[in-house]
């Protein structure tokens, strides 16, 4: 029955190794100042891709795009099997539960326990309450912090609280997981164990699709590298 | 269930801002409230003033007692007759008598009895128009029998002017104020909603619908209205009692205090259905398309 409700979430796969593609992308927010001019790249499944430049380059922007928050002005965009451009927005909701997004700022609930938001991604699915407690007590533990399933978010450390943002990112067992800087309000100690965690989790197939400013993250991603610079994909190694 | 649970979660959870909210609601509907109760009073009172009306019917004074036997049952066949009581040329000079009380004196001399017979008719509720009982009137002083009628015509009409410009009043004032109430509500539900915008942003961002994420919304919206009106009818009961001890010493003397009653049930029943409604229908409108943006 469970895996009936999630055999949408599967579509990804379907794409034969095509995760994200951005064909001649363009986004302003006013007239003369484009966020993001002509963005052009592929991301293939099971890639670890990070996209990084300065503050204001257009990363935020550029990932907004990627979760259907924004839409381009010009250009095509690709996620996950699904047409963004096209797609209506009655559908955003299936789209955004067929992927997995961390965000810099966690963005849990603030009233809600650790438990409860990571359940709360398997309630928008009408996943059986049975299920819901073994699948949320399985990826808590996976991320290290069964212990504090019952605290609430503002009870937990910085680093305790990315855990669970990842923790309900991956509940619903996503093939791509979109990070805006993960790391950006953690000491280095900590990023280094959510790297760790995200890292893990490419390695069981999962796509990675990482935006940071951080330089030594940046060196230790395995997979492409795209820059952004004022708004223009400088390079992609 | 889910819904249920989490709409009574955030209920208790913010529960300073939804008690905020629920008086402001109560407020309102407590001037609902009394509008409807001075309805319902004033109703109650044209009803008993209307019952008041009735038609006096002369008669002749050579009937015989099969033409007025007939008479009388022409007449209680009547559509309008709700009761009809006989008084002969006898029982009114009595009643004369008993109301000029001393000066009943003055009725010695006569020589006969110069008081008519008559038949006093209540009118059924639905014929208390003025325009209705002239249509009688005149069908009646055709016949034969009877030699003039007696209903208040002045009086009457200026009953139903009052009655009709109290109605219209009450409707209006209480239009106006639902319609008032109905906005504070919503402005206060959109309040409460802004300080859980993020909130709602989360569960954009995780993939809730927009179903998903306004049903508990709605449901605490429902809860809201429903306290807020309990509220207003229970304050609004105190008012009334404590009214009514304080004006019955004084006002008995003139007016009949039994016919004062509260709000009954079926009006208390529509007013929490309406004030549910109305809690829902802020949230829904406050929460507006939750995909709109992000």
């Amino acid at each position: 029955m469970g895996n009936a409700r999630f055999s949408h979430i599967q579509r990804g796969s379907a794409t034969h190794g095509l995760m994200i593609q951005m064909f001649h992308v363009g986004k302003s927010f006013a007239a003369h100042t484009p966020a993001l001019e002509d963005i052009t790249f592929r991301v293939e499944a099971g890639e670890f891709a990070c996209l990084t430049g300065p503050s204001g380059a257009g990363k935020t922007t550029l990932l907004r795009l990627l979760y259907a928050a924004e839409w381009p002005d010009q250009g095509h965009i690709v996620v996950n099997g699904r047409n963004l451009t096209r797609l209506s927005r009655r559908r955003i909701p299936e789209f955004r539960r067929s992927i997995g997004i961390v965000f810099q700022d966690f963005k849990l609930l603030p009233t809600k326990t650790a438990f409860e938001n990571v359940a709360f991604a398997q309630r928008v699915l009408a996943v059986p309450e049975r299920i819901i407690r073994r699948r949320v007590a399985e990826v808590l533990t996976r991320v290290g912090i069964a212990h504090k399933k019952a605290a609430l978010p503002q009870q937990l450390s910085g680093g305790e609280q990315q855990r669970v943002a990842l923790a309900r990112a991956l509940v619903n067992e996503p093939t791509l997981i979109l990070a805006d800087e993960p790391t950006g309000n953690l000491d280095d100690v900590l990023a280094q164990e959510i790297m760790a965690l995200l890292y893990e989790v490419n390695a069981d197939g999962t796509t990675i699709f990482i935006a940071t400013h951080d330089r030594k993250l940046v060196a230790s991603t395995p997979g492409p590298i795209l820059t952004l610079a004022h708004g223009h994909l400088q390079a992609r190694q | 269930m889910y819904f249920l649970r989490e709409a009574l979660r955030n209920f208790y959870r913010h529960r300073r801002i939804n008690i905020v909210a629920i008086f402001v609601i109560a407020t309102g509907m407590l001037l609902v409230s009394g509008v409807a109760l001075a309805y319902v009073n004033f109703r109650n009172f044209a009803a008993y003033w209307g019952s008041q009306v009735q038609m006096v019917i002369y008669l002749r004074d050579d009937l015989t007692a099969e033409r007025l036997e007939a008479l009388r049952v022409a007449l209680s066949q009547a559509p309008e007759t709700a009761s009809l009581a006989y008084t002969s040329k006898e029982q009114a000079l009595q009643q004369l008598r008993v109301r000029l009380g001393d000066g009943a004196d003055i009725l010695e001399g006569l020589q006969a009895n110069p008081l008519p017979a008559s038949f006093t008719m209540t009118i059924r509720d639905e014929f208390r128009r003025p325009d209705l009982l002239r249509e009688a009137v005149e069908r009646y002083l055709q016949l034969p029998e009877i030699e003039d009628i007696d209903y208040g015509e002045l009086w009457l009409e200026r009953f139903h002017t009052l009655v009709w410009m109290l109605e219209v009043s009450v409707i209006g004032i209480g239009g106006i104020m639902g319609l008032a109430v109905m906005f504070i509500i919503a402005t206060t539900v959109r309040l409460a909603l802004y300080s859980r915008a993020e909130e709602i942003e989360v569960m954009r961002l995780v993939g809730a619908t927009a179903g998903f994420i306004r049903m508990p919304f709605i449901l605490e919206g429902i809860l809201q209205g429903l306290l807020g009106t309990s509220l207003a009818i229970g304050l609004c009961y105190g008012l009334f009692a404590m009214l009514m001890t304080w004006l019955r010493p004084v006002g008995e003397l003139f007016i009949d205090f039994s016919l004062c009653q509260f709000l009954p049930p079926l009006a208390m029943a529509s007013m929490l259905l309406g004030g549910g409604l109305l809690g829902g229908l802020g949230s829904l409108f406050s929460l507006g398309r939750p995909h709109a943006a992000a």
